[in-house]
C-alpha cells in the first residue's frame, strides 16, 4: 500500500516528467497506427483479386509478427539510429498483421452473390469496393484496428530501449536505478492506457456495429 | 430486340464449349425463356449478354448495335439484371437498394425518390410501409420483388432473371410468377429468364429456348414446343403429358358453343382448359357451363369438343 502510496506521490510530484512523457507515448503511437493502416488498408484491397499475392502479405507479416519487438527494435538501431523514426518502424511491424489479415478476411468474406449483383448492376470495381465489400468488412477492420492499437499502446513500452521516448523511459529508469516507484509510475499508466483503448474501442464498436452483428444472426 | 450471333464460350480448361455457336434472335417486348437441364449452358449464355462472362467468339447486338465493343459497366447500367440469390445489399435500405442504378447514374434524389415510390407500388409493396425497411426482416417473395424493382430502376430496355423464382418457396412462388408476368407484361421489356421448371417457361414465356449441351436445340412459342417438339430430347424434356400442358395455355372461351347445357356443372370464363378437362373428370358431366363474373351463362363446352379438337390430336 506504502508502495502505490510512494508511486502516486512521485506522480504528483513529476507532473511535467509525467505529462511530457505521455504525450510523447501517444504520439509515437499515434504516428504507428497511422502509418500501419496507410499501408494495411491499400496492401489488403490490392491483394484481394490475387490470392497468390494475398498469401504472399499475410505469411510475410506473420513471419515479421514473430520476431520479438526486442529483435525488431535491435534490428532498427543500427538500420535507422536512435529516436522516435525506428520505435515507429518497430511498431508498425506490430500492428501491420492484425490489421491487414482483419481487412482482407473482411473483404473476403463479403457474399459473392452481392458481388455478382453489383457486377451486373453496373458498378466499376472502385464503387463495389466503396459502396458494398468496405462497408460490409467495417466490422472485422475495425477489430483488428482495435487489436493493433492495443499492441501498439504496450509494446510502446519498448521504445525507451533505443531512445524512442515514452512512459517507457520512467520503466527503464527504474529497473536502472532500482527504484520501483519510479518503475511503476511508468508501467501502471502503460496497463491503464492500453486497457482504456481495449474497452474504449470495443464500446465504439458496439455502438457502430452491434445492431448489424445481431441482425445478422 | 437482342441478337446472339454465333456466340461461343469456352471456358479455359473445358474440354468443348459452355456453349456452341448459338443464334437466337429475341423480339423487343417478349419474354424469352431459356430452359434445359442443369448445366446446359443457360447461366452463360445470360450472363454474356450483359459481358459479365466475355465470350470467345461471335457477335451480340442488343437494339441493334453491336455492344461487344461497348465498355461492360456502361452496358449494364442499360441492362436490368435479376438473380435467384436475389442479393440485396444487407447494410442498405429497401430504397437504397432500388435506387443503386439510378445513383450509379448520378439522377437527383427528389427524381430517385419518386422512382422509388413507383417502383414498389409496382411491385406491390407498400412505399410507407418497406421503403426504409433493412432486407433481413422482408420475407423471400418480398425480397425477389425489391430485386425486381431494382433492376427496373434506371428503365433499362433489357432484363436478364436467372431462375428468378429459384429461392422462394413453392407454395409463394405460383402467386409471385402470376404476379410478375402482370408487371413484366406492364413495363413491356425485352426478357431473357432462365429456369430449369417447364411449367414455368409454359407460364412465363412468349417463346420458350430449349438448349442442350451448349446449344440450341429448339426456339419457338410454349405451344410450338409442346406441340411439335423438335426432336427426341425435346420430347423426352416436355414429358408425356404435354398435350395436357398445351390444354392450359388455352382458355374455355375458345370452345364456347352458344346455350346452356342440361344438368352440367359450371367454370368460370377464365378458365384453362386444362380445369375444364379436370372438371369434367370430376363430375363425370358431358360437358360444362361456362359463366361471367357476374354469374351469366355465356354458352357451354362439350367434353368432345375439348377431347377431339384436331390439334390435340396425334
Ligand atoms: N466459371 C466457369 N469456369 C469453368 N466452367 C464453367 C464456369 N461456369 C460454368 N462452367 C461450366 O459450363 C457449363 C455450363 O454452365 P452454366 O452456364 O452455369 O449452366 P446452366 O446455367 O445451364 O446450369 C457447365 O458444364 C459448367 O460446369
Ligand atoms: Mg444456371
Amino acid at each position: 500500500m506504502t508502495l502505490l502510496a510512494g508511486t502516486f506521490a512521485w506522480m504528483a510530484a513529476n507532473g511535467r516528467t509525467m505529462m511530457e512523457l505521455l504525450g510523447q507515448h501517444l504520439e509515437m503511437s499515434a504516428w504507428a497506427l497511422g502509418i500501419s493502416l496507410a499501408i494495411g488498408l491499400p496492401l489488403a484491397v490490392a491483394v484481394l483479386r490475387s490470392p497468390r499475392a494475398a498469401g504472399f502479405a499475410i505469411a510475410l507479416v506473420n513471419v515479421l509478427r514473430t520476431f520479438p519487438s526486442l529483435a525488431i527494435l535491435a534490428f532498427a538501431l543500427p538500420l535507422l539510429g536512435i529516436g522516435l523514426l525506428p520505435s515507429v518502424v518497430a511498431l508498425v511491424v506490430l500492428a501491420l498483421p492484425p490489421i491487414l489479415l482483419n481487412t482482407y478476411v473482411g473483404l473476403r468474406e463479403v457474399d459473392p452473390d452481392l458481388v455478382d449483383a453489383a457486377t451486373g448492376l453496373g458498378m466499376t470495381r472502385g464503387q463495389m469496393l466503396r459502396k458494398v465489400q468496405l462497408p460490409l468488412a467495417a466490422p472485422a477492420i475495425f477489430g483488428g484496428i482495435r487489436n493493433a492499437a492495443v499492441q501498439i499502446i504496450a509494446g510502446a513500452a519498448l521504445a525507451s530501449f533505443i531512445g524512442g521516448g515514452g512512459l517507457g523511459d520512467l520503466i527503464t529508469a527504474g529497473i536502472a536505478i532500482m527504484d520501483v516507484q519510479r518503475l511503476l509510475a511508468g508501467a501502471i499508466p502503460i496497463a491503464l492506457l492500453a486497457l482504456a483503448v481495449e474497452f474504449g474501442l470495443a464500446f465504439v464498436e458496439r455502438r457502430l456495429f452491434g445492431k448489424r452483428l445481431e441482425d445478422a444472426r | 430486340m437482342i441478337r446472339l450471333e454465333a456466340i461461343t464460350k469456352l471456358y479455359p480448361g473445358a474440354p468443348r464449349p459452355a456453349v456452341d455457336r448459338l443464334d437466337i434472335e429475341m423480339a423487343e417486348g417478349t419474354t424469352t425463356a431459356l430452359i434445359g437441364p442443369s448445366g446446359c449452358g443457360k447461366t452463360t449464355t445470360l450472363r454474356m449478354i450483359n459481358r459479365m462472362i466475355e465470350p470467345s467468339g461471335g457477335r451480340l447486338f442488343i437494339d441493334g448495335t453491336d455492344v461487344t465493343g461497348l465498355d461492360p459497366v456502361l452496358l449494364r447500367r442499360r441492362i436490368g439484371y435479376v438473380i435467384q440469390q436475389i442479393g440485396l445489399f444487407p447494410h442498405q435500405s429497401v430504397a437504397e437498394n432500388i435506387a443503386t442504378v439510378p445513383k450509379l447514374l448520378g439522377w437527383p434524389a427528389a427524381t430517385i425518390a419518386a422512382r422509388v415510390e413507383e417502383l414498389l407500388t409496382l411491385v406491390g409493396l407498400d412505399p410507407a410501409r418497406f421503403r426504409d425497411a433493412m432486407p433481413h426482416r422482408l420475407s423471400g417473395g418480398q425480397r425477389q420483388r425489391v430485386g425486381v424493382a431494382r433492376a427496373l430502376a434506371a428503365d433499362p430496355p433489357v432484363m436478364l432473371m436467372d431462375e428468378p423464382f429459384g429461392a422462394i418457396d413453392p407454395i409463394a412462388r405460383e402467386k409471385l410468377q402470376d404476379e410478375f408476368k402482370e408487371i413484366l407484361r406492364r413495363v413491356r421489356k425485352t426478357i431473357v429468364m432462365v429456369t430449369h421448371d417447364l411449367d414455368e417457361a409454359i407460364k412465363m414465356g412468349d417463346r420458350i429456348a430449349i438448349m442442350r449441351d451448349g446449344r440450341l436445340v429448339q426456339h419457338g412459342s410454349p405451344d410450338e414446343i409442346l406441340s411439335e417438339p423438335a426432336d427426341a430430347f425435346v420430347e423426352a424434356f416436355v414429358g408425356p403429358d404435354r398435350a395436357l400442358k398445351r390444354l392450359s395455355l388455352r382458355k374455355v372461351d375458345d370452345l364456347l358453343t352458344p346455350g346452356e347445357a342440361a344438368e352440367a356443372p359450371a367454370i368460370g370464363a377464365g378458365a384453362t382448359q386444362r380445369e375444364a378437362l379436370a372438371r369434367l373428370i370430376d363430375s363425370g358431366a358431358a360437358a360444362l357451363n361456362v359463366r361471367d363474373a357476374e354469374g351469366r351463362i355465356l354458352g357451354h363446352i362439350d367434353r368432345t369438343a375439348l377431347l377431339d379438337r384436331p390439334e390435340t390430336r396425334r
